[in-house]
């Protein structure tokens, strides 16, 4: 790592000749190769083909031309390893340690394209030499996401070397705090963390509560299962956030902040603590930031990890040190917040949109999107999708262009069923919908919610029954059992969704389901008790049939629920290959050698699908 | 009838109009009025906590409807509030169905969902002998009010419950006895047996003091110690039982009056004194 060059900024003028003197030093390096080093790549190891490349540019001598950087997450987690070796922009894609030489003696010192690495359109079969024309990226908006394939997060002088802390220069120098609120205001900008609050007026309503001592807090309780948005753009540019929160601060009149995030984010903890002592370094926090006389320094506060520590009130609690459990709100933290004083929170990807909305002002911000819901969504695209990853998109997108354009459809060529917006608090929309455009409005319209921008995708094999249950489940763990309805009616849901999965249920579970669903949504404390029905509601609303096939028929038509299902084995397609016999966990099939189709004792058989997913011919029939 | 005062705000109950002070929560403003709003987790000397979710009435602020809990939520100029829509009556016999499968032997829930049509429940039962709504009023008063954090939450979700660190005795609780008499279910409860005091709901003993007077225990050695603790050095702790020390106390303003009496008598002559007499 190259110590940064950023040390004791006094004015924006400093600012900009420091800016000035590292695009001037980038410039002697010939080539640049960024490898994604997000969460998701580092489950690939991507540190190895990291290491690699480093040892290799060290043995030929290229370390004074050839920069490599470890960046944030570049978004395409299906397809990890991956870098971009500019000028070109050259897109690699699934790198091993052992294609490193290659790389570097071909494409860096040949200028060769090593065509096997590229990306291989699945439908054309055509090769995509850069990272903008791969389908994936090519529909998407980065704003928030623009920098994170380009800088190092741990490195201050990358994110100054791209313009960072450029719009805070702007801020305290030439704008009154009004001034930047109106700003937000006309951008239009609503809160990412899954309210959708107008992020300008609860500025503003912070900024005129009384009294000197005021908090912004930028939560980062990142808590929805698959949803990882928040946590990637703390690990790829932790100073975007901090330059939102320094902005917010001088608007609303506050000299402290807070980052409250999740323990389990090591990384992000990482490079969020590294960002913070760099900035601090550099005077960009601490006193009189830019000579400008304006006061800010941010804590991190880490949480262990309860979903509920998300809601503003118990996040709150938490960072007090005290149980993380929800208030009743009023007060608002706006009102009445952190250690009683006013305090303004928001997510990691709404303060990460501030300092572009303030460089290229409110209008172009306000350009992308719908009347009520402007500029980009970041979501994680995880589930039944080829192309796993983070996208960021226009608001307005619709959820079929997500799905199919930039997600790139189903795997093993299966329909699609439905998608789950806004994590164990959202809803399932179904296929009739996927032309719904994505805004706040529209997706609480249809029972789901934005959320913070998780985004399931089920097959025609996903149960929605058995969906319902698993975010019951899930919400039974979360729930803190501070209110009655949540505590109590959640798990009287799971265990009426139980009894239904099991076969047990009855045509009453369904109206007792939804009379206790439509309770907890009206009576819960917080808006986790408040929406956990909401998988419930919606799955009701749009799938009735497959509850009523499982009361009524004793059927789980998706093929799910053990309970319910029978597995046989067609011998017509069966090529005895006996990849089923070795999965079984019961020796329940016998057979399956020397091309001898292979057969179920129903006696012994617990429906666990092993036989199901493993079979290579589809000879596993499931009723 | 509030004090009208430059605070007061109007607001509409059940159709009626009220005046109320800001500041005060709903709930407040209505028991004043004589509404009929039940409440669990509520208690006058404990913060809210709007938890129990039986107190919930409907208001009316702007376009929004909603319903909120009236043990919490403050009054504004111009609010309309419901405390017994079908809204509420709906949201409340929910909550009560499920309080009900809690605790199916708690005189208290069963007298309650009664009011609300609420006979049975359509949900199982875990622990038929439950007795605990998770109030939190024990927890509360003990760390709120007295200061003393004895107990406190364990677990989350459906899994939580109010007890003491790791079950095991503790070394904080002083006995005072708050905790039982806040419990709006009698889940906590505590038995006098000779010089012991068994907080039996915290697995916790605590030795009683007897009264200097008439010798008969009434407060645990940590319970008066505590209070030493808080009070200013120069003021003396009696340590006296209630009865004593009321007794004591009727004895010394007894005594007080015939010195008055006699000092009157004195100045104002035996008129002054069949005139004090006759009050």
């Amino acid at each position: 790592m190259i110590a940064p060059a950023a040390k004791n900024i006094a004015s924006a003028g400093q600012l900009d000749q420091l800016r000035q003197r590292l695009r001037v030093d980038a410039e002697r390096y010939k080539v640049n190769i960024a490898v994604c080093g997000g969460t998701g790549c580092q489950a690939y190891d991507c540190q190895a083909v990291i290491d690699a490349f480093d040892q290799e540019l060290a043995r030929r001598d290229l370390k004074d031309t050839v920069r490599l950087r470890c960046t944030g997450c570049h978004g395409f987690c299906e397809r990890g390893p991956l870098a971009v070796i500019s000028p070109s922009g050259l897109f690699y894609q699934q790198i091993k340690t052992e294609d490193v030489p290659e790389i570097v003696d071909k494409t860096i010192i040949g200028g060769e394209v090593i065509e096997r690495l590229l990306y291989r359109e699945p439908i054309t079969k055509d090769r995509i030499r850069e990272e903008s024309e791969v389908p994936f990226y090519k529909h998407q908006q980065r704003i928030v996401f623009g920098a994170n394939g380009i800088i190092e997060p741990t490195n201050i002088d990358d994110y100054i070397a791209v313009g960072g802390y450029q719009a805070l220069a702007k801020v305290v120098g030439a704008l009154s705090a009004q001034e930047v609120i109106d700003i937000v205001l006309r951008s239009g900008l609503r809160g990412r963390g899954g309210g959708g609050f107008a992020a300008g007026r609860k500025w503003e309503i912070t900024r005129d509560q009384g009294g000197d001592t005021k908090y912004v807090i930028c939560n980062a309780d990142e808590g929805d299962p698959g949803a990882y948005m928040d946590r990637s753009i703390l690990e790829g540019n932790p100073h975007s956030v901090l330059e939102g929160m320094l902005i917010g601060a001088y608007a609303i009149g506050a000299a402290e902040g807070y980052i409250y995030v999740r323990a389990e984010y090591p990384l992000a903890v990482r490079n969020i603590g590294v960002a913070v002592a760099q900035a601090e370094e550099a005077a960009l926090l601490g006193e009189n930031i830019l000579g400008t006389g304006f006061n800010f320094k941010v804590r991190i506060s880490r949480g262990a990890g309860a979903f509920v520590c998300g809601e503003e009130t118990a996040l709150i609690a938490s960072v007090e040190g005290r149980l993380g459990t929800p208030s009743a709100k009023p007060p608002f933290p706006a009102q009445r917040g952190l250690f009683g004083m006013p305090t303004n929170i928001n997510n990691v990807e709404t303060w990460a949109n501030v300092p572009q909305i303030i460089s290229r002002g409110a209008d172009w911000f306000a350009g992308t999107g719908t009347p009520k819901s402007k500029g980009t969504k970041v979501f994680s695209l995880v589930g039944k999708i080829n192309n796993t990853g983070l996208v960021e998109v226009p608001m307005g997108i619709t959820l079929r262009e997500v799905v199919f354009d930039i997600g790139g459809g189903i795997p093993k060529g299966r329909k699609f069923k439905a998608v789950q917006t806004g994590g164990p608090s959202g809803g399932l929309i179904p296929e009739s919908m996927l032309d719904l455009p994505i805004d706040f409005d529209e997706l609480t319209g249809v029972g789901a919610m934005m959320g913070s921008g998780g985004m399931i995708v089920m097959d025609e094999d996903t149960c929605m029954v058995d969906i319902a249950r698993y975010f019951m489940n899930f919400l039974r763990e979360e729930s803190c059992g501070k209110c009655t309805p949540c505590r109590e009616g959640i798990k009287n849901m799971l265990h009426i969704l139980t009894r239904i999965c099991q076969g047990a249920g009855n045509e009453d579970d369904i109206g007792r389901l939804e009379a206790l669903a439509d309770g907890i949504g009206a009576a819960a404390l917080c808006a986790l008790g408040g929406t956990a029905p909401n998988p419930v509601l919606s799955s009701l609303k749009y799938f009735r049939d497959e509850y009523l096939a499982h009361v009524k028929e004793k059927r789980c038509p998706a093929g799910v629920c053990t309970a319910l299902i029978t597995l046989s084995i067609d011998a017509a397609k069966c090529k005895g290959c006996g990849r089923c016999v070795k999965v079984c966990p019961t020796d329940a099939i016998s057979g399956g050698v020397k091309k001898a189709p292979a057969k179920i004792d129903q006696a012994k058989c617990i429906s666990c699908r092993a036989c199901f997913e493993t079979c290579p011919f589809d000879a596993v029939t499931i009723v | 009838m509030a004090q009208i005062t430059a605070d007061s705000i109007n607001i509409t109950v059940d159709g009626e109009l009220a005046e109320a002070q800001v500041g005060e929560t709903v709930l407040t403003v209505c028991r004043r009025m004589g509404k009929d709003i039940p409440t669990l987790c509520h208690h006058e000397g404990v913060e809210p906590y709007a938890a129990c979710r039986v107190c919930l009435v409907e208001v009316t602020a702007g376009a929004r409807q909603e319903l909120v809990p009236s043990c919490q939520y403050p009054v504004s100029d111009g609010l309309v509030i419901q405390t017994d829509s079908q809204a509420v009556r709906d949201a409340r016999r929910v909550v009560l169905e499920l309080l009900l499968a809690r605790c199916p032997k708690s005189d208290v829930v069963v007298d309650l969902a009664r009011r609300y049509g609420v006979t049975e429940t359509p949900y199982p039962t875990d622990d038929p002998d439950e007795t605990c709504i998770l109030c939190g009023l024990c927890v509360r008063v003990c760390e709120d009010v007295l200061g003393v954090g004895a107990i406190g939450f364990a677990d989350r979700g459906i899994d939580r419950e109010v007890g003491v660190p790791f079950d095991e005795a503790s070394e904080v609780c002083i006995g005072c006895g708050a905790c039982v008499a806040v419990c709006p279910t009698g889940h906590v409860c505590s038995i006098d047996d000779g010089l012991v005091r068994r907080m039996e709901t915290w697995k916790t003993e605590l030795e009683l003091e007897e009264c200097e007077v008439c010798g008969r225990p009434f407060a645990t050695v940590k319970q008066l110690d505590h209070i030493r603790g808080l009070l200013p050095e120069h003021v003396p702790l009696n340590r006296i039982c209630p009865v004593c020390r009321r007794s004591q106390a009727v004895q010394r303003l007894s005594e007080a009056c015939s010195i008055v009496v006699d000092n009157l008598g004195a100045t104002a002559g035996q008129d002054g004194i069949e005139n004090l007499k006759s009050l």
